[in-house]
């Protein structure tokens, strides 16, 4: 286990690095600069601005010194909002898209695997086909939909929560958010659940259970859980992941000040040092989770040796 | 995953026919209000004040949104009053000016105090307008202070000339033909009868040196930077030979015309008549900044911990892009009458998310432009709607340097081709414009007679010039010998921009036949290129007050330079403007401006479009905010009112 | 008791959670590190799917396509699923041009009388009184809504097959090589696609969107399908690897090899279309994905540019106008919900039709 772990350590820096450079290079590639619009900068005022930056040198140079400071953890200054380091900025924004990122998902989860098992075990029933549509729905509705109609009705129509912005972190404006990012998990919760579970349950390892007696929740309990949510378990890295930094679309609808917000906003105006920073942490992030996921994986199942 | 009933098919549908039929239906709110109106538990106000603040450094910004904030935190001599905007006692009680306009004596209160607890007095204002003018400051509104004598020079960086033998300066009457009479504060002074019959009666020390000197004729000033002196005194000899063999000084922070005679009494010269300064003095460029503080901390004295302030509330917090409070100053001399604990300003994200954030009661009001035209109709119903007249102008500026625009014919066809009643009544909040001074703001003032929309006079007026306009068989017209690739309407990107163009482009294909070129550009470009005259036919121009006055519209065309940008000038519309400014009854003053206003919409250098409008919203508990022409409020005077039976049940009366 | 097939029993235990259908695997279990494969959520097909294919486990079901198609056709929900993709695509294609020709409405006519500017709810003309005219209402300029949505839809569809296109493109191509050629350059090439799978790829393709803004809406669009199409081909590659691996040697294979064919025909012609099974899964559900994820571009303004307009792009323009005019983000949310609904279960239905050891669910 533990060289395996050191394996994947060491092969997770050189891909946040790969990331790094490709945008880096995605970022130079691109015509244009963020000292310009259209509009024609007075010579002199171009040059101050070229030599601040150091964009006469040669660009191996100039990808040189972004890299170790970036090796060295320092993002360097946001180019549109002046004075705010990016560290400041990511340390900033990342309380908000985590909340609203971890309280989604463990939402998703709570309801998810509870409808999924729930569907497994009364297959074909009303239930099952209920849940079932439930998810499709979840999974059919984009998120860019199903925010603003819960908008509307419990904000616009019924004044129970606010429209938008960030309010704190126990407050009822985060329930519209964190509703509209769940859905989705949700929903691929539930049908992951259901059909890992209505594999496990077919099994004959559960038939032994059964035939020895166990009751259906013990059953359920100790024995084809953790089989069944083998998938969910794999399914968590990358979808915790994503949610955490930012999804964008839910920070845009409801105006909250998180990662995904800043990247946007920073893609927008060519702020290259905030790309760059929230890029590799995003990038670290999926890594790391990728590898809890691995670790997870292998507790989960006995099988599975490193 | 397969199931062979699709017994959950029927209840997808029933759960979207729910939430298509919800929508269908808009909703109506039930109490004549756009939405919840409950006062909040704390005496707090909630406003939506624009964009992100870009300083609160009040000598640094010249927006609008930023306005808002700084008028809660820094107050100037005088303020705007909450319904007319005109100028009311702030840190001044009372003032004097002479019989031209042209020096103004101003009283400080004496218990005037910063939020640290320093008494304020005449050399803080002195510092400030020294600090704005600095050119190392980089104010960008610094040019209101240009009729402060030597204002413009010390900002621009410019020197004067001086003779080490004589000790003397050259003077700018010397080299200027035909230069206009000097106002009264550069005549040598006359002894009494100069200040208005009804000045107080504690008149300033006349015989500082300093006011001595402010009297005596103007100095010469030239650019500071070498090439570009060298370049103009190539030009005229008499000039270059009288300057050989001078120093040249650089005008310093200490000769610019503002004095502060003793502890309580200011004293500002300025360069002409200008009757409408004190107006001008509540721009937020005029506002007290706190010396020491200043000095001490440099660019980071606006900072939480750091700043000092003077006006009514005094900054709490600054979260950018988040929400930036102000609290009370007790400190603050007229502290018993600010009924607000705090004031919490967001900034805009946008106008939906506001309208909603509004509606849903969790803003108390909301800044300027808040209603997109699409809901004006469904939102102007609500009686917390306002809806007033702005002081600002929308028109099309026209190059009058390039044919066939040149032609003042052509330019009169092309006003009289627009149906504006049909704009403005599609626009539905806006008002007609006649010319370039928006209408509904100046009672007393007459505004030149408005263009009437003929379509028939204005091909006339095409033929008379040479492109005669032919009617074809279905009924359309059409222009064959007129350049359209010589004309084109330049506008900045945006969308209502975008509309209007649209709406322009339309008449003139319906009513002349000619097919107009739009063009969008950046903002920034475009206003570059309109400066430059870089452009052919039609520039889109908008125009908003800084004081409430004629003059700051008429003044657009008293230079070539700047918002002017159409090419056209005379001599005779600066005299009448000058003649105007000189003039101390108001009335008199008036139909000299307007004088001039006729004499320049006969010239027709733009095309009068409309008068903005102020559309905004507030609750109707929120008391004291007016919907007044420029959209700006002092603070102070706003209160939340908790008996239903005293709220606003309408726009609140401007009289 | 299930039905299930008679199968011998080995002496290594089944392992019921990592096949899906409940058979013995062939090979004997021991997952290597690192072969956990992390679908991006957005992607609809299930993790075990994935896996299965890699194990290559699917061979046998892609024998007999009419087989399938009448089993597919049982399946009532995918039924219902392909008959309203196939009206939906429909009314995409011929509704544009028949609302011109009756009501002269398309997606970007603006009127030119100033009353018709504003936005009219569904069903209702000027002053309020009941129309035809406009059965989605319009937006505030007073262009047709449901003009706009078909030629949404339009739009919608055309990113996500074309984009899928790419991805098969590539994605075949890829993992077909890599699996024929094996040894090390398999696994090289595998390794690249572990790392690429690695990257956040929305953010670098909100980052080349926003970096390489084109002009013109056309090359926007270019650039929406090579961005979003190079993404998907990851899993392609490995589903398709995984069924080159396990075809690779098999007797036609070798007599192919025997005969002389060349390399890439072999690769090409002979294993390719035996592997398109759980290719055409996988497509199916990826069509829905990548239009959602054009949604969110569109939404978020990196997307499809006006005048063109995609479901993303109408919904954008719809929330601006919620609190009043809500049927201008319900119209374009709901049809896009239809179809990704619909697509949903086509794709479904398809991997269950495909698979003859389905037991009845």
């Amino acid at each position: 286990m533990l060289r395996f772990i050191i394996r994947r350590l060491l092969i997770t820096i050189p891909t946040i690095l790969v990331v790094i450079t490709l945008t880096w290079g995605l970022i130079r590639l691109a015509p244009g600069n963020f000292y310009s619009g259209e509009k024609k900068l007075p010579k002199s005022v171009e040059a101050a601005i070229r030599e601040k930056y150091g964009l006469n040198q040669p660009w191996y140079v100039q990808y040189a010194k972004t890299m170790s400071h970036i090796l060295r953890l320092d993002f360097g200054t946001s180019l549109k909002y002046e004075g705010q380091s990016v560290n400041h900025i990511i340390a900033r924004s990342l309380p908000v898209s985590a909340t609203v990122g971890l309280l989604a998902y463990l939402l998703a989860l709570a309801v998810g695997i509870g409808v999924g098992c729930i569907a497994a075990l009364k297959q074909n029933s009303f239930w099952d086909y209920a849940s079932m549509t439930l998810a499709m729905l979840g999974i059919s509705i984009p998120n860019f939909v199903l925010g603003p109609l819960l908008v509307l009705t419990f904000s616009l129509y019924l004044y129970w929560v606010p429209p938008a912005r960030w309010y704190g972190f126990f407050n009822r404006g985060l329930i519209l958010p964190v509703l509209t990012l769940s859905a989705v998990y949700m929903a691929y919760i539930a049908r992951l659940t259901r059909a890992g579970m209505l594999e496990v349950l077919r099994s004959d390892y559960i038939r032994t259970a059964r035939a020895k007696g166990l009751s259906e929740k013990a059953i359920i309990m100790r024995h084809a859980l953790r089989g069944g949510l083998m998938p969910v378990v794999s399914f968590t890295g990358p979808a915790l992941a994503f949610i955490l930094t930012g999804t964008v679309v839910v920070e845009r609808i409801f105006s909250l000040p998180g990662l995904g917000n800043y990247f946007i906003q920073a893609s927008l105006n060519r702020d290259e040092p905030l790309i760059l920073g929230i890029v590799a942490f995003v990038a670290m992030t999926l890594l790391m989770m990728n590898l809890l996921v691995d670790i997870a994986y292998g507790f989960l199942d006995p099988r599975i040796r490193y | 995953m397969s199931c062979s009933a699709p017994r959950f098919i029927p209840l997808a549908i029933l759960l979207i026919s729910c939430v298509i039929i919800a929508g269908c239906t808009a909703s109506a709110s039930n109490t004549g209000f756009f939405g919840k109106t409950q006062p909040p538990d704390r005496n707090v106000l909630r406003y939506i004040t624009g964009d992100e603040p870009e300083s609160i450094d009040p000598h640094k910004t010249t927006g609008q949104p930023e306005t808002r904030i700084l008028m809660a935190l820094y107050e100037g001599l005088v303020e705007y009053d909450p319904k007319t905007m005109d100028p009311i006692p702030a840190i001044a009680e009372r003032w004097d000016e002479n019989n031209d306009s042209s020096e103004f004596v101003f009283h400080l209160r004496k218990n005037a105090r910063w939020s640290n607890g320093d008494p304020i007095n005449a050399n803080d204002f002195v510092y400030s307008m020294r600090r704005a003018l600095n050119p190392e400051t980089r104010a960008r509104g610094a040019s209101l202070g240009y009729y402060i004598k030597y204002a413009q020079a010390y900002n621009s960086g410019e020197v004067f000339v001086h003779d080490a033998q004589s000790n003397t300066f050259l003077l700018a009457r010397d080299f200027t033909p035909n230069a206009a009479p000097p106002p009264l504060s550069e005549q040598p002074l006359s002894g009494d009868g100069e200040f208005r019959p009804n000045a107080q009666e504690s008149q300033p020390d006349r015989d500082t040196a300093f006011h001595q000197l402010m009297h005596s004729p103007e100095r010469l000033t030239l650019p500071g930077d070498e090439k570009a002196r060298n370049k103009l005194l190539a030009k005229d000899a008499k000039l270059q030979a009288a300057v050989a063999g001078k120093d040249f000084v650089r005008v310093r922070a200490e000769d610019i015309g503002v004095e502060a005679v003793d502890d309580s009494i200011v004293r500002i010269s300025l360069s002409q008549s200008a009757p409408f300064f004190k107006g001008l003095l509540a721009n937020q460029l005029f506002r007290l900044v706190p010396r020491k503080i200043v000095e001490q901390y440099g660019e980071h004295w606006t900072e939480v911990g750091h700043i000092v302030s003077c006006g009514p509330f005094k900054l709490q917090s600054w979260k950018p892009y988040d929400v930036l409070k102000v609290v009370r100053d007790p400190v603050y001399w007229d502290a018993a009458n600010v009924h607000l604990d705090e004031i919490d300003f967001y900034p805009t994200t946008d106008l939906p998310t506001e309208l909603n954030l509004y509606k849903v009661g969790y803003v108390d009001a909301l800044g300027n432009h808040a209603v997109p035209n699409a809901w004006v109709d469904t939102v102007r119903v609500a009686k917390d709607y306002m809806d007033a007249p702005e002081a600002g102008s929308i028109y099309l500026l026209i190059n009058t340097t390039k044919p066939p625009m040149n032609d003042l014919r052509v330019r009169k066809a092309f006003d009289m081709a627009i149906d504006k009643d049909t704009w403005v009544k599609w626009r539905k909040i806006t008002r007609p414009l006649t010319g370039i001074t928006p209408l509904g703001i100046f009672h007393d003032y007459q505004l030149p007679t408005p263009v009437k929309f003929d379509p028939e006079q204005a091909r006339q007026l095409l033929g008379a010039a040479g492109f005669p306009v032919t009617k074809k068989s279905d009924g359309s017209y059409s222009c064959p010998s007129f350049p359209d690739g010589q004309v084109e309407y330049m506008y900045p990107t945006a969308t209502s921009n975008k509309i209007q163009a649209e709406f322009m482009q339309a008449q003139w294909k319906q009513n002349l036949g000619i097919v107009v070129q739009l063009r969008a550009m950046e903002f920034k470009t475009f206003i570059d290129a309109r400066a430059n005259l870089d452009y052919k036919g039609f520039a889109f121009g908008g125009f908003s007050a800084d004081y409430m006055d004629p003059f700051t519209f008429l003044s657009i065309f008293y230079t070539q330079a700047g918002d002017n940008s159409t090419g056209w000038w005379d001599q005779k519309y600066v005299d009448l403007l000058d003649e105007g400014n000189r003039t101390p009854d108001r009335a008199k003053r008036f139909e000299l401006l307007a004088k001039a206003e006729s004499l320049m919409m006969a010239a027709q250098p733009i095309i009068p479009l409309e008068t903005g409008a102020v559309n905004w919203l507030k609750k109707p508990y929120v008391k004291g905010m007016y919907p007044n022409a420029g959209s700006v409020f002092a603070w102070k005077d706003v209160y939340i009112e908790r008996d239903p039976a005293k709220w606003d049940y309408a726009t609140p009366d401007m009289k | 008791m299930d039905e299930r097939e008679d199968k011998p029993r080995t002496t290594e235990p089944v392992d019921p959670a990592l096949t899906s259908l409940g058979t013995a695997p062939r090979e004997p279990l021991r997952p290597r590190a690192g072969d956990i494969v992390h679908t991006a959520p957005e992607f609809a097909v299930a993790e075990a799917d994935v896996r299965s294919a890699e194990r290559h486990e699917f061979v046998r079901g892609t024998s007999l396509w009419r087989d399938a198609w009448r089993r597919l056709l049982k399946n009532k929900l995918a039924v219902v699923g392909l008959v309203i993709v196939a009206l939906l695509t429909l009314a995409s294609i011929l509704g544009p041009p028949i609302i011109k020709a009756t009501t002269g409405f398309t997606y970007d006519y603006i009127p030119r009388e100033v009353e018709l500017l504003k936005p009219f709810p569904p069903f209702r003309g000027v002053d309020g009184k009941f129309s035809w005219v406009h059965p989605m209402g319009t937006d505030n300029s007073g262009r047709d809504l449901l003009a706009r949505v078909l030629l949404g839809g339009r739009i919608s569809l055309m990113v996500g097959i074309i984009a899928t296109l790419v991805s098969l493109v590539i994605g075949i191509s890829y993992g077909a090589i890599s699996g024929y050629l094996g040894g090390r350059v398999d696994m090289l090439m595998m390794r690249i696609v572990d790392v690429l799978y690695s990257l956040p790829y929305i953010i670098l393709v909100i980052v080349l969107l926003a970096m390489f803004r084109s002009t013109t809406p056309v090359g926007q669009m270019v650039l929406l399908f090579l961005a979003l199409g190079s993404v998907s081909w990851l899993t392609m590659a490995r589903i398709v690897r995984g069924q080159v691996l396990s075809l690779k040697n098999q007797e036609f294979v070798l007599a192919a090899r025997a005969t002389g064919v060349g390399t890439p025909q072999i690769i090409f012609r002979h294993l390719v279309p035996n592997a398109l099974g759980p290719v055409i899964v996988y497509a199916t559900l990826t069509i829905p994905a990548v239009m959602l994820q054009e949604a969110f571009l569109s939404f978020l303004g990196f997307g499809v540019q006006p005048p063109y307009a995609s479901w993303g792009s109408l919904a954008a323009d719809g929330i601006q106008n919620l609190a009043i005019f809500p049927w201008q983000l319900i119209f374009p949310g709901l049809t896009m919900a239809l179809m990704l609904f619909s697509l949903n279960f086509v794709g479904d239905g398809l991997r269950d039709a495909l698979d003859p050891q389905m037991r009845k669910g």
